[in-house]
């Protein structure tokens, strides 16, 4: 089945074909019959199936390193040789690669969407534009696979925009609400500052893979693809990474270019400090939640690290490990004062992603994405849970929830063990995958002591959410409720498209890390590092990861790999050395590692009951006044409920300046701009002015003073025709006799 | 003795310079305009007495009173037409008076 590339096509285009039928029919106004919700739900519905059997045959297969890419011609660069043939230069396909991460991200997606689908059908039911939201559903849902399924660099940048902008349209869903609408432009902007960050890293990357393709009319059609994820590794791999033309791109070069590459990831998962989109989506509907901020779009920037970590140097991971790390502990503080429900959820997925991040960061590659798989489905489980309540209760306040478990028995069970395997109780599938990122914080921490607060970023989040989650358990549906008026008007639960869903989700939250205790093995397996990406010490960079203390002592004194660059062959004596340093620093790092993997689970066990115990006794039982605590510390709580100023901060240094540069370009406009082009018309004005007067005065003066002039020399003239027949013969006799006389005297 | 001898060219010439003056004179002076007509005939006189005067004394033949003649003649038909006019003039004006016909003032 896996060697089809028949499922990728229909899991892909099923969603596609029923947008594009929604918004057909809705172009034609014709009306589907229950508005279409069935058209969408059926085509993830059959994706989800699809992706479990492909999931299936990848697992029964037991090859974690499985690859297919199938491509097709999209744009090619040719050009002419010498020999007047037409070269491809260059080429960028577009193409799907089936791999164990893709198979895992496409069950994640379909699963958690169709479910959000079925929920939706229930808590949608009444909106005015029912259809409209699930052709939004699909559009997003084909973008998240598209992202997913893409083989190369720039196709995943085409899926990112997509759902970037599909999240833009379903958080503002409901855009007669003000808020809604400023929440869809702030998280499409956020986004896109991150994204301008991740299209440098690219076209960084770009000018590294480009030089030797261009070049090489030897190379195949499919390695002519400079963004395909193979040829990126490829030429970035310590062999290749000297590129032919005698340019060598330095190992920094390659840190800021995945650090810049990482930024689409602090964007696209909210790490700090572009979270601040991802809580404001909360005004869209609370599916699109569950689907977009807790389980799919927010992950893609996780997934997105996890597919290209090999281009990621020691550098890059140390800055993602540390955004990681204080995005959790962050996010966490902030989630344990909020009384908005899915505010808590919200700031609880940040942190969580943080986690993710973290564990990526520290060289745990398969803990990242063991934590965004289980985490998809109880962070789904828990958005659509606060779904319910909402449905039931039509309020989002917990100081206006309490005692909901009598009214809602199934939500309850359902949200509790969500809750539990976000809060990592063992053996729920939360636990594994945290304890594997705080197993490999822990590992990294040991290794390099001089990163201790890594380790003490993880703990200390993880308590938090225990914390925090608890609370948020603890305030809707234990204790009394505190607003009878609404508690009574609460629909009860019971078993409908909103509980069925949730069902499920609990079933996976259950039993998606495997179910046993030795459960997180699988998923180690099955995405384990050096078996799917090669050898560690073979990535860029890779000598610094396990602190080969021969290789770098000896081998490169520097510690640097590519700037060396030493000849690596058999002939070179060191080379055996550096093998056993190899061997014998891989033993160390084992050993180090087992030690730190079990400190980690005593750890993370005893920080998530701490949590939960504290929670109880603030919420629970009155030991802690949660008000007495808010007074003691007041400066940690004015930071927690302000959300540490981070939207005002923005305001002051990042809004308020643009507006003053926005307002100094617009008076710069209008008064030079404009100035210099009025001043122009001005100018003409004034000419024409002067022009005009020139031609009244002077030329029209000659003109009117000779008329003038004709006119009172006649009036004059006229004078002399007197009429009168005397006068003239008077004046003849006079005229005659001058000239007689003149006559005389000349001659 | 003749009276070629008796009287030389100048006195007739001094004769019909003065009835040509007379004549302008009172072809200025003269308010009438049949007053002014006789003007006119002075002065064609004057040109006659030239003419006789003339022929006597330089040419010796007669053709300058052939001219007299004919002037005579022309000044007859001249002293009808302009009667006829000074009639009209009277007839539309009421008046003969030559300064107050000024219809051609400009």
């Amino acid at each position: 089945m896996l060697e089809s590339v028949v499922w990728p096509w229909l899991i892909l285009l099923l969603p596609l074909a029923a947008f594009v039928t929604h918004t057909l029919c809705g172009a034609m106004k014709w009306k589907l019959p229950h508005k279409g919700d069935w058209l969408s739900t059926g085509a993830i519905g059959a994706g989800a199936v699809l992706s479990t059997f492909l999931f299936a045959d990848m697992v029964s297969r037991g090859e974690p390193n499985f690859r297919q890419t199938w491509s097709v011609d999209w744009l090619s660069i040719l050009w002419k040789g010498d020999d007047g043939q037409l070269h491809t230069r260059f080429a960028l396909p577009m193409g799907f690669l089936v791999d164990n991460i893709t198979v895992i991200m496409l069950v994640v997606v379909t699963w958690v969407s169709t479910l959000v689908h079925v929920f939706s059908m229930g808590y949608m039911h009444d909106d005015p534009r029912y259809g409209r939201f699930f052709s939004y559903l699909s559009i997003f849902s084909f973008s998240m696979i598209w992202l997913v399924l893409s083989d190369n660099l720039f196709g995943l940048m085409i899926g990112w925009e997509l759902v970037g902008l599909s999240s833009y349209l379903l958080i503002g869903f409901w855009f007669e609400k003000p808020a809604a609408a400023a929440a869809c432009k702030k998280a499409f902007i956020t986004n896109r500052v991150g994204d301008l960050g991740m299209l440098i890293g690219i076209l960084m990357l770009l000018s590294m893979t480009l030089r030797p393709i261009l070049d090489d009319t030897s190379l195949p059609i499919e390695q002519k693809n400079p963004l395909s994820y193979e040829n990126v590794f490829r030429v970035v791999s310590a062999g290749s990474y000297e590129v032919k033309s005698g340019d060598v791109f330095p190992i920094s070069f390659l840190t800021v270019a995945g650090i810049f590459l990482f930024f689409g990831a602090v964007g696209k998962s909210a790490q700090f400090p572009l979270h601040v989109w991802l809580p404001d989506a909360m005004e869209g509907p609370t599916p699109v939640s569950a689907l977009i901020h807790a389980a799919t779009m927010v992950a893609a920037g996780v997934y997105m690290v996890t597919r290209c970590y090999r281009l990621f140097t020691p550098d890059a991971l140390l800055f993602i490990a540390y955004t990681g790390g204080f995005t959790a502990i962050f996010a966490a503080t902030i989630a344990v004062t909020a009384n908005d429900i899915k505010k808590v959820l919200a700031y609880s997925t940040v942190s969580q992603l943080g986690f993710m991040v973290l564990g990526l960061g520290c060289w745990g590659y398969s803990a990242g994405f063991f934590h965004l798989w289980t985490h998809a489905f109880f962070k789904a489980l828990l958005f659509l849970g606060s779904g319910a309540v909402i449905h039931a209760l039509h309020s989002q306040d917990m100081r206006e929830m309490g005692g909901l478990r009598h009214k809602l028995p199934i939500t309850f069970v359902c949200m509790l063990i969500a809750t539990c395997a976000i809060s990592g109780f063992p053996p729920l599938s939360g636990f594994w995958s945290k304890d594997q990122i705080l197993g490999a914080v822990l590992t990294f921490a040991m290794e390099h002591p001089q990163h201790a607060l890594l380790p003490i970023f993880g703990f200390c989040g993880a308590a938090l959410t225990a914390f925090y989650m608890f609370r948020l358990i603890f305030l809707t549906f234990c204790g009394k409720p505190r607003d009878p008026h609404k508690y009574e008007h609460a629909h009860p639960d019971q078993w409908d498209v909103i509980t069925a869903p949730l069902a499920v989700l609990a079933i996976l939250t259950l039993f998606s890390a495997g179910g046993t205790l030795s459960g997180e093995r699988w998923f180690g397996d099955f995405v384990n590092e050096e078996q799917v990406l090669g050898p560690r010490e073979e990535a860029p960079g890779g000598g610094e990861r396990h602190r080969w203390h021969v290789q770098r002592t000896v081998l490169f004194p520097s510690g640097a790999l590519v700037e060396e660059a030493q000849p690596l062959d058999d002939q070179n004596p060191l080379v055996a050395l550096h093998a056993e340093g190899r061997e014998e620093a891989r033993k160390e790092h084992e050993h180090t590692e087992h030690k730190a993997h079990t400190w980690a689970m005593v750890l993370s066990v005893c920080v998530a009951v701490g949590g939960a115990l504290v929670s109880y006794f603030t919420y629970m039982v009155p030991f802690f006044s949660p008000q007495v605590w808010a007074t003691r510390l007041l400066w940690l709580y004015d930071g927690m409920v302000n959300k540490w100023w981070i939207d005002e901060l923005y305001d002051r240094w990042v809004i308020q300046p643009l507006l003053l540069l926005n307002d100094f370009l617009k008076s710069f406009d209008e008064d030079w701009v404009d100035g210099f082009v009025n001043m122009t018309a001005q100018f003409t004005v004034h000419f024409s002015d002067y022009s005009g007067w020139v031609d009244n005065t002077y030329v029209d003066g000659l003109v009117n003073g000779t008329a003038d002039t004709i006119v009172s020399s006649a009036r004059a003239m006229r004078s002399i025709q007197t009429g009168n027949i005397k006068q003239y013969l008077a004046a003849a006799v006079i005229g005659l006799t001058v000239v007689v006389v003149l006559y005389n005297v000349i001659l | 003795m003749s009276l070629l001898d008796a009287y030389p060219l100048q006195h007739y010439l001094l004769v019909s310079a003065a009835l040509f003056a007379l004549g302008i004179f009172t072809l200025v002076a003269r308010k009438n305009a049949v007053a002014m007509l006789m003007g006119v005939e002075l002065i064609l006189n004057s040109a006659n007495l030239n003419f006789v005067a003339f022929s006597r004394y330089t040419v010796g033949n007669f053709s300058g009173h052939l001219f007299a003649i004919f002037v005579i003649l022309l000044a007859a038909a001249e002293a009808a037409v302009a009667l006829g006019i000074v009639i009209g003039i009277f007839q539309n004006y009421g008046d003969v008076d030559a300064d107050a016909l000024d219809g051609l003032k400009g």
